[in-house]
């Protein structure tokens, strides 16, 4: 499999699994511009030396032809994929962005928590008391409400839902692009200030393009409303909007994407909804 | 005779059978035997098949001439035959019986086949060959003689069928093998070896893989048992290399030989002699500079050949030295420029193998020179590439293969290379850079560190070599490289720098294990002690920042970097002991110095984790068994000791400080982390230990013994400075002897631990606990001596309101993972089961041990810790009449009812262990009733009596207390399945009925209790538990109460009772247990629901729904059809279930559990039934999970948005 790193096509040397992968997306019309890559490893095989000489690439004076061939191709692979409208993100490994599905479970994962369930177990205490049972049923392990504390949804719970979506040019989260920032969430009025779980509140996210001309923008808006519009109860009013001066045209985008109608449009439109749901798949 | 042979040759021929022939075969075999194989006879055998040979050779000719292939052909399978029967005769003959002439005739008759016929004759006489060469008198001058018959064959050869030319083959095999005949063939053809030639022409064409194997075989004995003279070494390179890369259609039938097999016949060849070099290298190198023609798999297969070559060839000065600089430049960009693992990996063994060959063996070490230029060469086109981010991890990985190849060049170029990674160190281009350095620098480490260990005298070689350079290279690493970047790295690293710190270290790790390299053989480590306790220092101040640093100052730290911290202690602890007094000192000191009376949750957290941390890596190996300087052996129980030891310390100085219970609990949980670590580490453990303690005169475990037999050889001077038990234990500890030569089964390391956790037990049980007539300080009098909570934590307990249960709980734990692991005997002889209720207070024994209210709850659950593991034969003791068991129990079900006394449930725990661990005395009359039998007939007699009280009504609760009391007794009977329980099921379901209606609503919902798995109640714990209890249970609690259960209307309310009673059974039944009935059991559940979401629920909350929504989840997984018909009325009480109730409404809202249930149950539907079933639920129920979408419980919001996420599909 090709992986794109760092702005390069990491390959194996392999001409046969190069050629499988550009086939592979022609036929399925993927996002890394086949044809002008395959267009790009046609002229680095035929003409390897003219374009080594174009990028300066000096090879060792006994270095083989079949690492030329490779150099020239590689610099061909980062030119051609230079039309992407960003080529180069910054990414963020999944590790470090904030979530607190992943902080829980990657809080016990060393071999020196073997044996917490054991040791520090909350259960041990207290399981099978008297008093526990006059009230109400028995607890049970998986039944027990005092495993399911009241946790109104927060800034964190929001980012979870949405910092799982695909970017549809990369293939990395809108998390791990630093599209949505837990920063750049926030629940009105606070859910922490207003117990009564039928209030209105409103929900604005403001997304941050990798660069100010991104063309995707309005559809990463749209995937990010979408997201929320399945997950939230009703009483939740959805404000998703490009984070100020972070996009040339973000007045635009913003109409757009507050447009009802043209939303709805949008989502009818067999296409978009086919990105859309590929940028869903990987949410959980 | 003439004719009796002919007739047999006759009957051979005309034979379609195997077996038939062979008998042909044995019987003229017998005769010629009988005869001693005179002359006349074999010459009768030999002229028998005369009669095909003369009639095929003319019908031969006359084909030939007519054209009439037909008639040849069919002659051909006779003469075939015939001759068959002569080669048969052969295999069947006793091989000493023919005289040497005999010999030689038959091998010219058979040798004269192949120039004369070649259609029928070569099988039988290949075949013929091979028994004469086995013959007594067979002589080497006819093992050359055949191989130029068989030569003869020339373009023949190939018309052979494949098994013919396999018998050839291993003619071949055997003759060039055979040393007679090898000499013969030198003598005969001298240092041209002619033969070889001849037989390179025959079978240079060959593609059958059985056969290749052998004739790859056959080539590598030409080369490595013959001297060819470079023409023919040539001729036979050509012919073996036109082979490569070999591969293998892949075929329907098996043929027994692998395309493995055949690459592998092939390298032996490539690499069978080293006069082969001056043709495998340059070829080999110009097959893998063929540029992208060169597959993954050949490109391997080239690598790994000229491995095998470099690793095989003898005289590396003449058959490797002049090809270092072709292999090294084509070789360097595999690795270089490579971006597939496999090829790099390879690469970078051929690589190694040149170094480890230049290096010589141990006893003939070569010149240093050719190592010397083979490093240099490598390192001029590498270490300036190290400055070069993007090639440093490559040339990182050249260099330090070629370093590594062997000690001696380790010891030439070693500190050059670490010189060179630390200036590039200096100048970083980037975190990553730095990164690959250290790990390239880590990557020397590690190899230093296997060297060292490998070398175990000192050798002359060190002497030799001076290590001066090696030792100041590496020595300096610690301040020149590891503790700057340390500084640079460890405050809140971020990104990069995260990788970047866990190769530090790794490194700092990596470091204290090094030793010197001594020219005398003694081995110290390579840093001082003091810079080991620094670097100790370093890593624990790191494992320790959750208690020293604050939340918002450790917002950076990561479980990856905590995890490599925790690894590299681990080594270090395991590697050297000057490491772990810093450790446990400092965590000592960080821990106990901390105000722990009201700690904040993050603290306990962060304490938490520190201690399962420490217990892990001080525990989780066992540290290797040394010779320590006074002679003695180091003692695998060290780390243990030392550990329980300092934390038993820590339990103390704790405790004077008033820490929460908590605290003291986590300090505990190190203990018991510590021993669940070790046994981990002791593994395979034997299933059980076996312990024999001596007994005082008074009968009483002699416990100071086994304590002693246990630390006894971990006092060592080595250790001192370290803590042990005699910090604790001084007097127990004064007269401690080392024991003489340990034997090294773990076995032994185990019981010893064993011995000494049971006694850490003890030590906290007596801890605890105190000898009084009074409880908490009032005094009782005439009372006889009782066990309380030790005062100074039931002050704590009474000062600061403080919950002891944390701190129990864990005691709790440990008692019971420790006595799980002894066996039946050695419990019975410790006498743990009387321990547990005297709790390791012998002079207790005629006090008052007994559950009582004064007794607090905490002590029962000590007892529930040692009885809970105990076998039932280690019990017996308990049930003598009046004894034990009898007294615990009648206190128990004595205690005057008190609802309001919500205490912890381990003395129900107790009565439940035995009951259930009951084993009837042999020597007890049959008619005398059981312990069981007794104290169900109290609880039910108590019960009975209680529930006709009239007073019930007023106080219910007292009611409820009996029914509780009398359940816990049922408890421990059932998964034994006891005999005397049916018949005192009645009561129970009277009590289920009661007219007061909280009494039997209450007895209804605590029926589950009876057939719930108890962890006490397990056969993990010893239990006595039979495989289809609950079955049982179900037929005589639940079934009974069917016919009054329905239907379920407001005439008879006691019916709702009942319909409960049943589902709070089968809801911790499988469905296999109640599946039959699953058309009632639907009909109660939507009662239940019905009433319990009704107008009018009584005194029933809406949570006591939750075993109707569980029941109703375990049949949509198992038989949803049953549903169907139900389905109307199930989604309203679904609706019900989820749904917050309306403004205004005086419906209780469900409980969280209920909302889950619900929600689950309704997220299972859209995948159980066809839309037509659903759809007109769709909208209401889109609503619903809508709104439950807001759930105030984030567990209910999720499980909410999956399940809408199903029904929404439903559109």
């Amino acid at each position: 499999m090709i992986r794109y790193r760092n702005g390069l096509w990491q390959s194996a040397l392999s001409s046969k699994v190069i050629k499988n992968h550009l086939t592979t997306c022609i036929n399925t019309k993927s996002i890394c511009k086949p044809i002008t890559a395959l267009r790009a490893y046609t002229k680095a095989y035929t003409r390897p030396e003219r374009y080594l000489r174009l990028y300066s690439y000096r090879p060792a004076p006994n270095e083989p032809t079949r690492h030329r061939l490779h150099c020239a191709h590689t610099i061909l692979f980062r030119m051609e994929r230079s039309d992407l409208d960003n080529a180069n993100p910054t990414i963020l490994n999944v590790s470090q962005l904030p979530s607190r599905r992943q902080k829980q479970s990657a809080a016990r994962k060393g071999p020196e928590n073997r044996y917490d369930d054991v040791l520090f177990s909350k259960k041990q205490s207290g399981a099978y008391g008297f008093g526990n049972r006059v009230s109400s049923w028995p607890s049970s392990d998986e039944e027990d409400d005092a495993d399911l504390p009241e946790e109104p949804i927060d800034e964190l719970e929001i980012y979870d839902l949405i910092s799982s979506i695909s970017d549809p040019e990369h293939p990395h989260t809108l998390g791990q692009l630093s599209v949505v920032n837990l920063s750049d969430i926030h629940i009105t009025p606070s859910p922490s200030e207003n117990a009564d779980p039928e209030a209105l509140r409103t929900v604005t996210v403001d997304i941050t393009p990798t660069i100010t001309h991104c063309s995707l923008a309005t559809v990463i808006g749209l995937a990010v409303r979408v997201r929320l519009e399945q997950a939230l109860p009703p009483n939740y009013r959805l404000d998703i909007r490009m984070k100020k001066d972070s996009h040339a045209q973000d007045d635009q985008v913003n109409k757009q994407l507050k447009d009802k109608e043209r939303v709805a449009a949008a989502l009818e439109n067999d296409t978009l909804r086919g990105v859309l749901d590929k940028m869903l798949l990987t949410c959980v | 005779m003439a004719t009796k042979f002919r007739d047999w040759a006759l009957q051979y021929v005309l034979a379609d059978e195997d077996t038939a022939r062979n008998e042909i075969a044995t019987k003229a075999a017998k005769e010629i035997e009988s005869s001693q194989a005179s002359r006349p006879v074999l010459g009768s055998w030999a002229a028998s098949v005369g009669e095909w040979l003369v009639s095929s050779t003319d019908a031969a000719d006359e084909s030939v001439e007519d054209g009439e292939e037909t008639q040849g052909s069919g002659d051909i399978v006779a003469r075939a035959k015939a001759l068959d029967f002569l080669a048969a005769t052969l295999q069947a003959l006793d091989k000493s019986i023919l005289k040497p002439d005999q010999v030689k005739m038959l091998a010219a008759f058979f040798g004269s086949m192949f120039n004369n016929d070649t259609k029928a004759g070569i099988t039988a006489s290949a075949k013929a060959l091979r028994q004469l060469t086995t013959a007594k008198n067979f002589k080497p001058q006819l093992g050359v003689k055949m191989i130029q018959d068989v030569c003869q064959l020339k373009e023949d050869f190939r018309l052979q069928t494949a098994a013919t030319r396999l018998d050839l083959y291993e003619l071949f095999q055997y003759l060039i093998q055979d040393p007679a005949v090898a000499s013969e063939l030198q003598h005969e053809y001298g240092a041209s070896s002619g033969f070889m030639v001849d037989l390179v022409q025959l079978c240079s064409h060959e593609r059958d893989p059985k056969n290749l194997m052998v004739w790859f075989d056959i080539i590598t004995t030409l080369l490595t048992s013959y001297a060819p003279s470079d023409e023919v070494t040539e001729e036979l390179f050509k012919t073996f290399s036109n082979y490569f890369p070999i591969s293998m259609r892949t075929s329907a039938t098996s043929v027994g030989v692998t395309a493995d097999d055949l690459k592998l016949g092939l390298r032996r060849c490539f690499s069978a002699h080293q006069r082969l070099a001056r043709l495998t290298f340059p070829y080999l190198i110009q097959r893998l500079d063929q540029g992208d023609a060169v597959t993954v798999a050949v490109k391997l297969d080239i690598l790994k050949t000229l491995q095998a070559c470099i690793e095989r060839y003898e005289n590396p000065q003449s058959s490797l030295v002049p090809y270092i600089d072709k292999i090294w430049n084509s070789l360097k960009y595999e690795v270089r420029n490579g971006e597939v693992q496999e090829t790099s990996d390879a690469t970078l063994e051929v690589l190694r193998a040149i170094g480890t060959k230049l290096n010589g063996t141990a006893s003939e070490p070569l010149d240093v020179e050719p190592v010397k230029n083979y490093i240099d060469l490598v390192f001029g086109d590498s270490v300036e590439d190290l400055s070069n981010p993007t090639y440093t991890k490559q040339a990182g990985q050249l260099c330090a293969t070629v370093v590594a190849s062997s000690l001696r060049a380790f010891l030439l170029q070693g500190s050059r290379l670490v010189d060179a990674i630390t200036q590039n160190i200096r100048q970083p281009k980037s975190p990553s850079h730095t990164k690959d350095l250290m790990f390239l620098l880590n990557a020397l480490l590690k190899e230093r560190r296997t060297f060292t260990q490998s070398v175990r005298d000192g050798t002359s070689f060190l002497l030799e070599n001076p290590t001066e350079k090696d030792s100041t290279a590496f020595k300096a690493l610690f301040h020149q490289v590891y503790l700057p970047l340390w500084k640079q790295s460890s405050t809140n690293p971020f990104g990069e720098h995260i990788g970047l710190l866990k190769e530090v270290i790794k490194g700092l790790a990596l470091l204290v294990c090094q030793q010197n390299l001594a020219s005398d053989g003694a081995q110290d480590s390579l840093h001082s002690a003091e810079e080991c306790k620094e670097i100790a220092s370093l890593l624990t101040h790191k494992v320790l920042e959750p208690l020293t640093l604050s939340a918002n100052d450790r917002v950076s730290a990561t479980p990856e970097v905590e995890q490599e911290l925790t690894q590299a202690l681990r080594t270090v602890v395991v590697e050297s002991r000057c490491v772990y007094e810093p450790l446990l000192a400092n965590s000592k000191a960080a821990i106990v110095a901390r105000d722990w009376r009201a700690p904040s949750e993050r603290s306990v957290q962060s304490l938490q984790e520190i201690v399962a941390r420490i217990a892990y890596v001080t525990c989780s190996e066992l540290p290797a068994l040394k010779t320590l300087s006074n002679g003695s052996a180091s003692n695998q129980l060290d780390s243990f000791v030392c550990l329980s030891s300092v934390l038993l310390q820590m339990f103390d100085s704790l405790l004077v400080k008033k820490a929460h219970p908590e605290v003291l609990g986590l300090i505990v949980a190190g203990v018991h982390g510590a021993m669940l670590n070790f046994r981990d580490a002791c593994a395979p453990l034997p299933k059980e230990v076996i312990i024999n303690p001596t007994l005082t005169a008074q009968g009483s475990v002699d416990w100071d013994g086994l304590f002693k037999e246990a630390i006894s050889g971990t006092k060592q001077t080595e250790g001192a400075g370290l803590w042990h038990w005699s910090d604790l234990l001084p007097d127990q500890c004064s007269d401690l002897q080392a024991k003489g030569p340990r034997t090294e089964r773990e076995h032994d390391v185990f019981a010893d631990f064993t011995r000494l956790s049971l006694y850490t037990v003890r030590y906290l049980y007596l801890r605890v606990t105190k000898l009084t007539p009074s409880v908490a300080g009032q005094p009782e009098e005439g009372a006889h001596p009782a066990i309380r909570v030790a005062d100074d934590f039931w002050n704590l307990c009474e000062d600061a309101s403080f919950s002891l249960d944390p701190l129990f709980v864990q005691l709790q734990g440990m008692a019971s993972l420790v006595s799980r692991s002894l066996d039946a005997a050695s419990q019975k002889s410790l006498q743990l089961a009387v321990e547990g209720f005297r709790l390791f207070r012998e002079s207790a024994m005629n006090g008052e041990l007994v559950h009582s209210p004064k007794r607090a709850a905490q002590l029962d659950g000590l007892t529930l810790g040692i009885l809970e593991s105990l076998w039932p034969d280690a019990m017996v003791d308990l049930y003598k009449p009046g004894g034990l068991a009898f007294d615990f129990v009648n206190s128990y079900l004595e205690t005057a009812p008190d609802p309001k006394d919500a205490r912890e449930g381990h003395a129900d725990a107790v009565v439940s262990v035995l009951g259930n661990k009951y084993k009837q005395s042999p020597h007890g009359a049959s008619d005398e009733p059981t312990f069981y039998q007794s104290i169900l007939s109290n609880a039910v007699e108590g019960l009975e009596n209680g529930l006709s009280d009239p007073r019930l009504d007023q106080q219910p609760e007292t009611g409820m207390r009996l029914v509780y009391q009398a359940l816990t007794v049922f408890e421990g009977g059932f998964p034994r399945q006891d005999k005397s329980i049916p018949k005192y099921i009645p009561v129970l379901h009277k009590a289920i009925a009661h007219e007061v209606p909280r009494v039997g609503w209450y007895a209804a919902l605590s029926l589950e209790r009876l057939v719930r798995e108890h962890p006490y109640l397990s056969t993990d714990s010893h239990a006595i538990v039979r495989p289809l209890y609950k079955q049982w249970a179900y037929a005589i609690l639940a079934k009974p109460l069917y016919p009054s259960a329905l239907p379920v209307n407001q005439e008879y309310p006691q019916g709702i009772n009942n319909a409960m009673a049943i589902l709070s059974v089968i809801r911790r039944c499988s469905f296999a247990v109640y599946g039959d009935d699953v058309q009632d059991i639907i009909r109660l559940i939507v009662a239940i629901l019905q009433k319990l979401f009704g107008p009018d629920p009584g005194y029933a909350t809406p949570s006591d729904a939750i075993a109707a929504l569980a029941v109703l989840r375990e049949i949509l997984d198992e038989d949803y059809v049953a549903l169907r018909e139900h389905l109307p009325s199930i989604m309203e009480n679904l609706v019900k279930a989820v749904a917050r109730p309306v403004r205004g409404s005086s419906r209780k809202p469900p409980s969280a559990s209920c909302r889950k249930l619900g929600v689950q149950i309704l997220s299972g539907l859209p995948s159980k039934f066809e839309e037509r079933y659903l759809l007109r639920y769709s909208l209401q129920i889109n609503r619903l999970l809508a709104e439950s979408c807001g759930d105030p419980v984030r567990e209910v919001r999720r499980e909410a948005m999956a399940a809408r996420e199903r029904w929404a599909k439903l559109d």
